[in-house]
């Protein structure tokens, strides 16, 4: 009687939290039901599907400042002037961490958009969740899909992207914004220490740094801590590739990998570069000239264009070395959500996302921001044109550096991979490890964690 | 209960009454007053936490992929290492614990001290207040910025302050060297490479982060401690004052005991908070966004949450991994927890 | 001369005069503190410290002066060169709802949830300090072990509830169909409503309160919501206060749950709007500490009313044995 009641009290509490538990779980099986279905099975029936109008689809990104407006301002275009009377919502959520949070959530209790930004890590995670639509039948398809001219108008590094190996063959995404790695240099701080032109080679690139230092006692380029970008841009320079993520191998230990890390050993040794907190601080260190060199992101030259001004002049250029001067690709991609809504709405999604990847589209995005256009055609338009006549580093950028720029392979190690080589070669510049050491290292971390991926 | 009541006759009405009565004080009432809150709590709170407890079970990436039983938890302990920086939990668990013994004391203690300070009689105290709780108001990314400007291996005023005087630059943040070691450097005591990585301290990376946190929490101590030293009642003060006690003894032997509720209160919470703390680590270690996580430099300042963000976030399939991590924080926060109260509260003086 | 409203006309002594027996004892004495070398002492620390505490507000008003240029200057000026007071105006009026309709969103979620936050508080804490009932320590702990919980944990669980609340929102008894309470405010306010925080620190301030009060007052046969309502809350209301301070702040600067619940721009909150000046792929920093800079500015005044509370005495005490 009474004693039970008390018992009852905390028993009741346990069960009330079981049932929210059970609940919780259901939902979660419900929505993976869902998604077993494959649009591409159905193939020429793509053909067939009547956008309604007004159809909404959800597009989620991690665009502020500029690039946010820039956005804003194309899909505000595409709503008002597409033929389907499609309207699509994007919604700014936060950086790839908290869109990645509201996805999953979205995917575990309803709500997921339409369209999302995605890096090729997270695509991939996301394919094996099932919740990735397949482009393809709508690439091929004759009344919605891309003609062979405009598919060799996208920059080959682009369209790679959204096709990866490790994709199985099929194409998973498409372009949003794409920027690369490149060398900036502040011209006139070469040319007082009598250099004339940026170094092509990195036997130039250190010979410079030594020159620099004689003539001026200034240090040559500042690094940021997240060391993996720079060194598998050294790496890649050499025509080495990197890793792979099929065979479950790496070049972390070969003789390339090891005349990087000893270039990188040196310069550090002999006082010639000095590391920073982030792409920021790199940045800062640059337009205030303390930095002749940065290697940084080209879609910072438009900020930089508005901090400098005409203080000093300077350039984008590719570093290169015997190799063909493959340089990093970033930015994010277009996925499109499984679960985030029926043919009809993923229809309308792909409208809209080859309009994204599209000239008028690119041109606008490129012409905002410091993005290089996906598609070498909107570099016709008079808008790109007259931007780039304004602002001739970006022009530059596309030239020298993006057009050679590719993605490192993907995988789903990729994090720990690039997390590893930070630190060892964070280890190597402050004389901790030997370039020898830890390319071995690196090699044996790098293969078991690819190892550990592979499906 | 029913043992207390002396049961003299089944059948007396004042004795059933008294009993219906009772029941009620002893579970109606209390449970009337408990259960907006433990509704929200238990629907908000401790079933996510039982639901994380279920995912560690699992190797879980969007979705639940396959039950592996404790596999996470044996993977956890595989990765405490021996040893100095092997094993990546071993590594945390010991950032986590510089970092929670370098802030909590120091956080209680400075903000007794300015707490009182700022209780005396003295001009311009709303200023003062507020200003001693404005980086508790101000968002960590720009209080982050800020403080990350002062510890500027390049251009940073403490690096301008210490080269002023002769002393050569540190590069801070950036610096994943253990401190005791250094400072015993500094004055010409040698270190041994054979002593146990516990003596070395915190890298000075850490030690930055958590001078940061200090600075960042102290207005938060000293409100609540403030609030405490409201309650007390001024003629307990005026009588030690009429009786002669200095302020060391009034602080002391009146203040402490007094305000002792609100002194553990901040114990625990100050706790929790440390253990929890990720922002402030996050802000100025993340070192950018291509490619370094946070936790840098060489993970010297990777406590556990920032281990359960690494995972959660950084590594395929691992949300189990990351919530049997999420885990080890919450029992490793409970027994802590629980040790403040067994000890401490003894000390606590209510009224 | 010091025209400060604070508790300057009261001396060390009379630090607050109980309301019962107004006029001053003669035990009320004035020492004669003056300008002694300590007191000096006292302010020079505080002030250092005070400094040190502000200097990165300080840096956030004089960057958000600044051109997009000049911000970018390191070592940084310190004082604008040209100060761009439309800073200001275009930090305001940038995003597409502005942030007039963020600030009211702000205070909605920030005042309902505080309140709903305080009188859950008060209501727990005064059964764990009050009242006897098994499983009360085992159940403190449970409340307390709440705020142990690492946030992340909670993010997907109560989102999911939220949008499956059955009843709600479109949805059926099962909770399907519909979106239960997402994108409202309920849905933001919902699941912070309960605070261990509060329970623990009312806990700790209503045990504080002399036995005497309650036996004084059951003898007269009251019952316990009066007593509490009555007595208890007048009494503890530094701590009150406390908790409306810290709740209110906790809810105002939330970030992710906001962001991750709402997708109208009509209910989004401040913070959110803060959000959109640092992206991807770079920051507005001048315009952001614009936008910071009158973010925070709810948030000093709150504490400043609050702090006044403090000093003019809230804690009343009646008669004390």
């Amino acid at each position: 009687m009474a004693i039970s009641k008390r018992k009852a009290f905390p028993a009741l509490l346990i069960l009330l939290t079981l049932l929210l538990a059970s609940c919780g779980l259901a939902g979660g099986q419900e929505a993976q039901e869902g998604s077993d279905k494959k649009p591409g099975e159905a193939a020429g029936a793509i053909e067939d599907i009547k956008v309604p109008k007004g159809t909404e689809i959800d597009f989620w990104h991690i665009q502020a400042t500029i690039y946010g407006e820039s956005v804003a301002a194309v899909v505000d275009e595409f709503n008002a002037t597409n033929e389907w009377g499609i309207v699509v919502n994007q919604l700014f959520k936060g950086s790839y961490l908290e869109l990645n949070q509201a996805i999953r959530a979205g995917l575990a209790g309803g709500g997921a958009p339409d369209v999302a930004m995605a890096y090729e890590n997270d695509i991939l995670e996301y394919q094996r969740a099932g919740e990735v639509v397949e482009l393809d039948s709508y690439l091929e398809s004759e009344k919605y899909g891309l003609t062979d001219e405009e598919m060799a108008d996208i920059l080959p590094g682009v369209l790679a992207r959204q096709q990866v190996p490790a994709y199985g063959g099929a194409t998973l995404s498409w372009p949003h914004g794409n920027s690369s790695l490149g060398m900036y240099y502040n011209a006139d701080l070469l040319a007082e220490a009598g250099i004339d032109s940026p170094p092509t080679t990195h036997d130039e690139f250190l010979a410079q740094a030594r020159q620099l230092k004689e003539a001026t006692g200034g240090k040559y380029v500042a690094l940021s801590q997240a060391m993996n970008s720079v060194y598998y841009n050294l790496l890649r320079d050499k025509g080495v590739a990197g890793y792979d993520p099929k065979t479950a191998t790496t070049d972390f230990g070969s003789p390339e990998s090891i005349e990087v890390l000893s270039l990188l050993e040196t310069l550090y040794k002999e006082k010639l570069a000095y590391t920073v907190f982030d792409g920021v601080a790199t940045e800062a260190e640059f337009i205030n000239g303390r930095s002749p060199i940065e290697l940084g992101t080209t879609a910072r030259s438009s900020s930089k264009i508005e901090a400098i001004g005409s203080n000093f002049n300077w350039g984008i250029a590719a570093l290169g070395d015997d190799g063909p001067a493959i340089t990093q690709l970033f930015g994010g991609n277009h996925v499109m959500i499984e679960a985030g809504g029926n043919d009809k709405e993923h229809l309308a999604a792909w409208l809209f996302m080859r309009y994204f990847a599209s000239t008028t589209a690119q041109s606008v995005y490129a012409a905002d921001t410091g993005y290089s256009p996906a598609v070498r055609s909107a570099l016709e338009t008079v808008l790109l044109q007259n931007d780039y006549t304004e602002s001739p580093q970006k022009q530059q950028a596309f030239d020298e550096v993006f057009v050679n720029a590719e993605i490192m392979p993907p995988t789903s190690a990729g994090n720990a991979i690039n997390d590893m080589v930070s630190k060892e070669v964070v280890r190597v510049t402050l004389g901790q490890a030997t370039p020898e050491e830890a390319a071995e290292r690196m090699d044996a971390e790098a293969t078991s964690l690819l190892e550990a991926a592979k499906p | 209960m029913a043992t207390d009541l002396t049961q003299q006759s089944a059948a007396s009405d004042a004795a059933r009454q008294a009993r219906r009565r009772r029941r009620t004080e002893r579970v109606w009432l209390p449970m009337g007053f408990l259960a907006p809150t433990l509704i929200l709590l238990f629907t908000f709170d401790v079933y996510p936490l039982l639901l994380g407890g279920w995912i560690s079970l699992w190797r879980w990436g969007i979705r639940a992929q396959e039950f592996v039983g404790l596999d996470n938890y044996r993977r956890m302990v595989e990765s405490l290492g021996v040893g100095p920086g092997e094993g990546e939990v071993g590594n945390s668990l010991l950032v986590t614990f510089f970092y929670s013994v370098g802030v909590v004391p120091v956080t209680l203690a400075l903000s007794f001290l300015v707490a009182n300070m700022l209780f005396a009689k003295i001009r311009g105290l709303t200023f003062l207040r507020t200003a001693y709780f404005l980086p508790f108001i101000t968002s960590t990314v720009a209080a982050g910025l800020a403080f990350g400007f002062l510890f500027n291996p390049q251009i940073g005023v403490l690096n301008g302050a210490l080269q002023a005087v002769g002393l050569p630059a540190q590069t801070w943040l950036l610096d994943a060297d253990p401190v005791v070691p250094k400072a015993l450097g500094a004055i010409g005591v040698g270190w041994s490479d054979s002593f146990p990585a516990i003596l070395g301290g915190p890298s000075v990376a850490l030690l930055c982060v958590m001078v940061f946190s200090v600075w960042n929490t102290l207005g938060f101590g000293v409100v609540i401690l403030l609030a405490g030293l409201v309650a007390i009642n001024p003629e307990v003060h005026e009588a030690a004052r009429i009786d002669g006690a200095n302020a060391w003894k009034m602080a002391t032997r009146i203040t402490l005991p007094l305000l002792s509720p609100t002194l553990f209160f901040l114990l625990v919470v100050s706790t929790i908070r440390s253990f929890q703390s990720f922002n402030e680590v996050y802000v100025l270690t993340s070192g950018g966004g291509y490619g370094a996580g946070a936790g840098s430099p060489l993970d010297t300042t990777l406590t556990l949450p920032v281990l359960v963000f690494r995972y959660l976030y950084q590594r395929p399939d691992s949300v189990g991994y990351s919530a049997a991590l999420s885990m080890l924080l919450f029992l490793l926060l409970l027994a802590v927890t629980l040790l403040q109260f067994r000890v401490a509260e003894r000390k606590v003086h209510y009224n | 001369m010091v025209a400060s409203r604070t508790n300057v006309d009261l001396d060390t002594e009379t630090r607050r005069r109980p309301p019962v027996g107004g006029s001053a004892s003669p035990l009320k004495r004035r020492t004669r503190r003056g300008r002694s070398p300590w007191r000096f002492m006292l302010y020079l620390v505080l002030i250092i410290g005070a400094a040190m505490m502000m200097f990165p507000f300080l840096w956030m008003l004089l960057a958000s002066l600044k051109t997009f240029p000049e911000v970018n200057i390191s070592p940084p000026t310190i004082l604008p060169s040209d100060p761009q007071w439309s800073n200001y105006s275009e930090a305001w009026f940038q995003p597409a709802s502005t942030f007039g309709r963020y600030f009211f969103n702000s205070f909605v979620v920030a005042a309902v949830g505080t309140a709903l936050q305080v009188f859950t508080g008060i209501t727990a804490a005064y059964a764990f300090a009050m009242l006897n009932f098994r499983f009360k320590n085992g159940l403190f702990l449970l409340v307390v072990a709440t705020m142990m919980i690492p946030f992340e944990a909670k993010i997907v669980p109560n989102y999911v509830l939220i949008r499956q609340l059955p009843l709600l929102g479109g949805n059926d008894i099962n909770g399907v169909g519909g979106s239960g309470l997402y994108d409202s405010y309920a849905g933001m306010i919902l699941p912070g409503v309960a605070s261990a925080f509060a329970v623990f620190l009312l806990r700790q301030a209503f045990m504080a309160v002399p036995r005497d009060f309650w036996d004084a007052v059951r003898v007269d046969g009251a019952s316990h919501w009066t007593f509490l309502w009555r007595v208890l809350v007048p009494m503890s209301k530094p701590a009150i206060v406390t908790v409306v301070l810290f709740g209110f702040l906790a809810r105002y600067n939330e970030l992710l749950w906001p962001l991750i619940i709402t997708q109208t721009e009509s209910i989004r909150t401040v913070q959110l709007g803060l959000l959109l000046f640092s992206g991807e792929e770079g920051q507005r920093y001048n315009i952001m500490m614009a936008a910071a800079a009158f973010v925070i500015l709810p948030a000093i005044i709150l504490f400043v009313l609050v702090q006044r509370r403090f000093i003019e005495g809230l804690a009343s005490f009646g008669v004390k044995g």
